[in-house]
């Protein structure tokens, strides 16, 4: 067997997947090959790093995260829920308040503007009353006083 | 307790079933997501996710396949969506690299059995280039290798995994394996 068949089956040989004789014929070149040997050597390290990843074990409070990121999923999805509804009827709420308090305010301060014309109604009343009271003297008779 | 049993008593959200189906299937879920990344906080983080999965969608799983085969499916596909994921964000971690004073992406392999320096490096290394090649991988074959090597699944375990005849998958991890030894035997040969 040449070194080019050694290295297509290298793989194979390592897996033990190959038939006795080929196993033999490529186990037989190995050890006369030294470049193919190097190869073979390589490839087989670099599959033992599958082996040492599978001795990797997860958190032992994995299972701790999973319940906690479970409760708040489950408290999220029971405020959606609720949120819909909760706008459906909140938005309406809001804006018939903002109406009507808008509405109260109105008339409040149409009002207290009536009120102050009527306040000013009365001012010019009396204004008047004073004038009229001047009136009530006659400018002649101020006049003659004077002097 | 059966799957049957244990899949009923989660619908009704039993949490001493889940756990149950936890213990039973935490080890097989977490090596797959290792064989597909290759590193213990992201296998654990979509560990996590798989079992947040089965919990939420335990009511869309028909009793018609085995639990256990729609389990490695859930596993196996948020695992690559990780990595689809990944490449995106890695496309921009390598134009910041570029930069002056950005930090250069290390991967890192512990190797709990020896502590000598040199070694650990070598192991590395040879990480790297199987993780390279592994990934290199057409969808398909990388799925049914990782499967087989990482999870020890049978032929036929994957067969029902990947909804496939068990010749396919046969055939799929003769060329993953082909197709591996070349990418390692030009790496070895030019290095």
């Amino acid at each position: 067997m040449n070194c080019k068949e050694v290295n297509s089956n290298l793989i194979f040989y390592i897996e033990g997947e190959l038939q006795p004789d080929k196993k033999t014929e490529i186990k037989e070149h190995l050890q006369s090959c030294q470049d193919c040997n190097k190869l073979f050597l390589d490839i087989k390290e670099t599959f033992t790093i599958i082996e040492k990843e599978k001795k990797i074990k997860p958190n032992p409070f994995l299972f701790t995260r999973i319940q906690q990121q479970i409760s708040n999923l489950e408290e999220q999805k029971s405020l959606s829920v609720l949120q819909p509804n909760f706008i459906k009827i909140l938005q309406p709420v809001t804006l018939s308040l903002l109406l009507l308090s808008g509405i109260v305010f109105g008339i409040f301060l149409g009002n207290s503007f009536q009120k102050q014309e009527q306040n000013q109604t009365i001012v010019h009343q009396t204004d008047e009353f004073y004038l009229n009271d001047f009136q009530l003297e006659k400018i002649e008779s101020f006049l003659l006083t004077e002097e | 307790m059966s799957d049957s049993e244990l899949t009923d008593r989660i619908r009704n959200r039993d949490q001493q079933a889940f756990k149950m189906v936890f213990d039973k299937y935490q080890i097989k879920v977490f090596n797959t997501c290792m064989g597909f990344l290759h590193n213990k906080n992201d296998a654990e983080d979509i560990t996590q996710e798989v079992f947040i999965e089965i919990y939420k969608s335990i009511n869309k799983f028909r009793k018609d396949s085995k639990l256990s085969t729609w389990i490695y499916r859930i596993a196996v596909n948020k695992s690559l969506n990780f990595i689809r994921d990944n490449k995106k964000s890695n496309w921009f971690k390598s134009v910041e690299t570029l930069f002056p004073g950005a930090k250069n992406p290390e991967i890192t392999i512990k190797d709990n059995i020896n502590n000598d320096p040199g070694k650990t490096i070598e192991n590395k290394e040879r990480a790297v280039i199987l993780h390279k090649a592994i990934g290199s991988l057409p969808k398909n074959q990388k799925i049914a290798f990782t499967m087989n090597k990482y999870e020890d699944l049978s032929y036929k375990q994957i067969a029902e995994v990947m909804e496939l005849s068990l010749s396919s998958v046969e055939s799929l991890i003769h060329r993953a394996k082909i197709n591996l030894q070349k990418k390692l035997l030009n790496y070895y040969k030019i290095n």
